[in-house]
């Protein structure tokens, strides 16, 4: 009898302990993602990706309708065949074979695609109806770069990323509307952090994903993933072919890229090493954009990761040496 | 309920983003299908295994112009291209062909395409022969006693304007 009553104690004392760990667990998740942060990460974020976007684009000007148009370097059909095999949607392609029903001719839909892409991006910098840019930026990036399926490449999909996140990331008329006395200035925003936290979580995956993926490869381990990198990525603007003397150093530049990716997601949380892990990642993409040439997909990783864990949140100094005052 | 309602949305996408990364994207047949390219591409959901699990080969092109007149010149694919951004682009174009190789029809339509963009830049061209390599460096140790990088030659079509010609090896 004592047996069996002190059994049922255990049994809903383990309830009871259940009970708030699923409470514990719901108030994490709504601090997590409902409460308040400064606007500073949305702001540097619209204002960063924007101009490296724009800087993409001005390179990118001349030979839209060559690297994306359906009648371009390469052929929609064989384009869509890439596309849908790979999951992907050949929509944008087939929106220009629409409009040229319509009586306008490829060149002149991709370039007005680019266009409308250019201004939406000019606008979200000046921050001109921040939310309307941002879904239009969103939505021609999409037209513009999705339409290339094969000359698409990974810069497109973190860019798009962005530009997704920033569509829902609180503007300061949102506050305004909100705030009794119509005070408009950014200083005492303070809107939900759900985007971030999206952005933040995206990051993680992505990192660990990659670093994961490049774990299973030899090349990692030996090092010569670094060098082949280097001599075999198009348009990479040094043949370092010494560093096949220094093979610890490609070796341990290998490491160092295993380590910064698979460990993003465990050391950019911890105020401790956030900012060393930051600094460790921007790094990495300078080093990526000098000696790969990827300038504009360093950027873009750059200023994903710097607004997303670098910009204080929380309004208040130092919070990354976790010294908050 | 409005916040209950967003964090289902924000797990639900974080799960997406996951599977992407893993190389599992749900596929669905029809309107479901359509709604969910969008989605991924509309929110960057990819694999991200960039450079992974190796760093392979490269694919270069050599591409010789026979004009009207009879002169011959040599160019690339990518020489039109002048900012450093288009060529990176350029080059994912050439080294789409890989995925080409187990489908004839397929590797023809890609050339033809690479050769049209050629017919396009040389109006006056009659015929064009394109060249596609397997491009290579050596090993680090291999390197560091002289070895350089290797050429094999890969694909090899013959098109002239207006008619369907073509040699293949």
């Amino acid at each position: 009898m004592q047996a069996r009553f002190e059994i049922s104690c255990l049994r809903w004392r383990a309830f009871y302990r259940l009970g708030n760990v699923a409470t514990h667990a719901r108030l994490s998740i709504r601090h997590f993602l409902f409460s308040k942060i400064s606007s500073a990460p949305f702001v540097a974020l619209r204002i960063l990706l924007s101009f490296v976007l724009l800087f993409q684009a001005i390179q990118l000007s001349g030979e839209v309708p060559s690297l994306f148009g359906r009648l371009g370097f390469l052929q929609s059909d064989v384009n869509d065949f890439f596309a849908i095999s790979g999951g992907n949607l050949a929509l944008a392609s087939q929106l220009g074979a629409f409009v040229s029903r319509l009586g306008v001719d490829d060149v002149t839909y991709m370039q007005g695609m680019f266009l409308l892409y250019t201004v939406s991006l000019a606008s979200l910098l000046l921050g001109f109806g921040t939310r309307l840019s941002s879904i239009s930026a969103c939505l021609f990036h999409f037209l513009v770069f999705g339409a290339g399926h094969m000359s698409s490449y990974g810069v497109d999909r973190f860019a798009q990323c962005g530009l997704f996140f920033l569509i829902w990331s609180p503007t300061e008329r949102s506050r305004a509307g909100n705030d009794k006395k119509g005070v408009t200035s950014t200083q005492n925003f303070s809107p939900p952090a759900m985007a971030l936290r999206g952005l933040q979580l995206y990051l993680c995956i992505a990192y660990f994903g990659a670093g994961v993926a490049k774990a299973m490869g030899v090349q990692w381990w030996n090092g010569e993933a670094v060098f082949r990198a280097i001599l075999l990525t198009a348009g990479a603007p040094y043949q370092v072919i010494w560093l096949a003397h220094f093979p610890w150093l490609a070796r341990l530049s290998s490491w160092g890229t295993l380590v910064l990716e698979i460990g993003y997601p465990f050391f950019i949380w911890p105020k401790r090493t956030r900012r060393l892990w930051i600094i460790l990642t921007l790094s990495m993409h300078l080093g990526i954009a000098i000696f790969l040439g990827l300038v504009s997909f360093s950027a873009v990783m750059a200023v994903l990761t710097f607004c997303a864990f670098g910009v204080n949140e929380s309004g208040k100094k130092d919070e990354c040496s976790g010294a908050k005052r | 309920m409005k916040n209950h309602l967003l964090a289902i949305v924000f797990f639900v996408q974080i799960l997406l983003i996951g599977l992407g990364a893993c190389n599992i994207t749900p596929r669905f047949q029809g309107i479901w299908g359509k709604v969910f390219a969008i989605h991924h591409w509309l929110t960057g959901i990819t694999n991200f295994s960039f450079y992974a699990p190796n760093v392979s080969e490269q694919i270069r092109d050599e591409v010789t112009i026979e004009l009207e007149n009879g002169e011959v010149i040599s160019d690339r694919l990518e020489t039109a291209y002048h900012s450093r951004e288009s060529i990176i682009r350029i080059y994912d174009l050439i080294n789409g062909f890989a995925f080409t190789m187990n489908k004839e029809e397929l590797k023809r339509a890609y050339a033809a395409s690479l050769a049209g963009e050629m017919f396009a830049r040389y109006p006056r061209s009659r015929k064009i022969t394109l060249k596609l390599f397997l491009y290579d460096v050596p090993s680090m140790a291999e390197a560091a006693k002289g070895a350089s990088a290797v050429q094999t030659l890969l694909y090899e079509g013959k098109f002239a304007r207006g008619e369907k010609v073509a040699s293949q090896i």
